[in-house]
């Protein structure tokens, strides 16, 4: 970029110097003839002021004013009047020339003006002329380049300072990695463009470190989540081959391997759901979907699900309505609400269950008086096997994958679940479909 | 895409061999025309079509739950089922196994089937699951 800054100078030098040195010489290869204008309008006449009047044209020229008949009437030079200007003329007709005239070693540039009744004659002499111009491009050759020094390098420092923090941030940038996201690049004072980009770029780098740590800490888990079940296949694999086993502990143990297998499979199943679902690749079935014959299997559910803790279980209200999407999601999507309101209702609770109309859309609650759930934890429970409390007992129940799938299905199908929660109150989750106004169920 | 290409039905991978079992026999039943919509166990009577469940003269109501479980274990009967294969089955996985959810609705079924009837059908393995037999077979206690 210096470079250019240093070509755009040097054109912009040269330019200038072109121009002053042409006008220049213009200028003085001009002057006689305007010195002669200036003095057009003298007559002999006029012959009290002459004298002041060429004296302000004399101290550069040499003025010659004579009679066509060779008569002198004013002359400031001090050589020959007939070795510089020549003889006179005698056309008698007004005419304005510039000669070069050369008189022995000295050049001399002369403007004439013949008139009827006189010659006007103005001189100067080209060395002093010429003399003028070789120094002012003398000047102009030495000034460019020194100027030019000057400039950028005057403009060098001042750039190098501004540009230094980009340096730093190119030298962090090309530091990152998954990493080290967490470096920060140095923050200005100034609140200038530098001072927003580093600052945004900082930001842009908290953000991806916090997606990294998600990442790293869901395979983590999911990893964990296998560990158990496959802990205990092994422990099972090596008591069936222990010797002296009778025929029924054989088939407790390969109900156990049926057992954790299909465990695994599902827990593997919803993982990738959801990576889908995330990646937006995932395929949904897109069918008329009868939510109340969806809400009907649900009850039925729940008061299986609710029977051993003395649950009960309520109906409360099932517009016939229909959605578009996926019958086995949107099942999966309520047994996942359903089993946590199950699981974090206390004995001899309530469910209540309702499905309404709302506009283009359905709203379909379901409401517990369960433990409840605290404010700040209220969006993590959407977070991949996060638990509300630290014990992770593992029948308890779930992988800790429901809430997360419920989100991306209900997401994938152009909606959204709400969770109104109040500790030792309970909590309302809430699937806000749209609707698509088919046929009825 | 298998379906595109002519395939009749098809099963994600991991699947259970005892559904890949149960849809094949679907699909040669549908092949050979052979409507056998009843399946019976002793003196149960099971209408897959009607949905209708009898046993000896007393019909038999059944929630939807109950039907399905029932049908399951019928078409599997003399082998045992275990709860994650049922729930497998019925709730597509979509409970966790821990629950005892299989056990409340085989004691409601029980209830209903086997109560008021001198032969029990439904029976408990222990540590293994259920299965649907005539008792005159052996059972483990």
């Amino acid at each position: 970029m210096t470079l250019w800054y240093a070509v755009g100078l040097l054109a912009a030098f040269t330019l200038f110097g072109v121009s002053v040195y042409s006008y220049l010489r213009l200028a003085v290869g001009l002057s006689p003839a305007e010195a002669i204008d200036a003095l057009r309008d003298l007559t002999p006449e006029m012959r009290a002021g002459i004298e002041d009047h060429l004296a302000k044209v004399a101290d550069r020229y040499t003025v010659l004013i004579r009679r066509p008949d060779g008569r002198l009437l004013y002359y400031s030079g001090d050589r020959s009047a007939t070795e510089l200007f020549g003889s006179p003329s005698v056309s008698g007709r007004t005419v304005l020339a510039t000669i070069e005239r050369r008189t022995g070693e000295e050049g001399f540039r002369v403007a004439s003006l013949s008139r009827q009744r006189f010659e006007l004659h103005v001189a100067v002499r080209r060395d002093n002329i010429e003399r003028v111009l070789r120094n002012t491009l003398t000047i102009m050759f030495l000034l460019t380049p020194i100027g030019l020094v000057l400039s950028v390098g005057g403009g060098w420092a001042p750039a190098g300072v501004a540009l230094r923090p980009i340096g730093r941030i190119i030298d962090v940038a090309n530091r990152r990695t998954v990493n080290n996201l967490q470096e920060r690049i140095p923050e200005r004072d100034v609140d200038d463009e530098l001072g927003t980009l580093i600052r945004t770029l900082n930001a842009t780098a908290d953000r991806m470190g916090g997606v990294f740590e998600q990442m790293r800490r869901f395979s983590a888990d999911a990893a964990h989540e296998l560990q158990t079940p496959l802990t205990i296949l092994r422990g099972e694999a090596e008591l069936a081959l222990a010797s002296g086993i009778s025929p029924e502990e054989a088939q407790r143990i390969a109900s156990t391997f049926l057992e954790e297998t299909v465990r695994m499979s599902a827990l593997v199943d919803d993982m990738l759901t959801l990576a889908q679902a995330e990646a937006g690749t995932l395929r949904l079935a897109r069918d008329p979907v009868g939510v109340d014959a969806l809400l009907e299997e649900l009850y039925e559910d729940a008061t299986i699900l609710g029977s051993d803790k003395e649950l009960s279980i309520e109906l409360l209200q099932n517009d016939p309505v229909t959605v578009p999407g996926d019958a086995s999601r949107l099942r999966r999507l309520l047994r996942s609400l359903l089993a946590n309101a199950a699981r974090y209702t206390d004995r001899g609770g309530t469910i209540r269950i309702r499905s309404r109309r709302a506009g283009d859309r359905v709203r379909i609650s379901l409401q517990d008086d369960g433990i409840g759930i605290p404010t700040d934890s209220q969006e993590k429970i959407f977070e991949r096997f996060y638990r509300v409390d630290r014990a992770r007992c593992r029948d308890h129940g779930g992988a800790g994958l429901g809430l997360p799938l419920a989100r991306s299905i209900a997401a994938a199908h152009g909606g959204a679940i709400e969770v109104e929660s109040q500790p030792g109150k309970g909590s309302t989750f809430t699937v806000v479909l749209p609707l698509e106004d088919g046929p009825l169920a | 895409m298998g379906l595109n290409l002519g395939a009749d039905d098809y099963l994600p991978k991991p699947f259970s061999f005892v559904e890949a079992l149960a849809r094949v026999r679907a699909l040669v039943r549908r092949q050979s025309g052979e409507r056998s919509p009843v399946l019976p166990l002793d003196d149960l009577r099971i209408d897959v079509m009607t949905r209708k469940v009898t046993r000896g003269e007393r019909e038999i109501v059944l929630t939807a739950k109950e039907f399905q479980l029932l049908e399951y274990l019928v078409r599997n009967k003399d082998r045992v089922l275990s709860r994650v294969l049922i729930i497998e089955h019925i709730w597509d996985m979509q409970f966790d196994s821990g629950t005892n959810i299989v056990d409340v609705v085989v004691n409601r079924l029980r209830r209903k089937i086997d109560d008021g009837s001198a032969a029990p059908l439904i029976h408990t393995v222990r540590g293994v699951g259920y299965v649907a037999r005539k008792p005159e077979g052996a059972h483990s206690a």
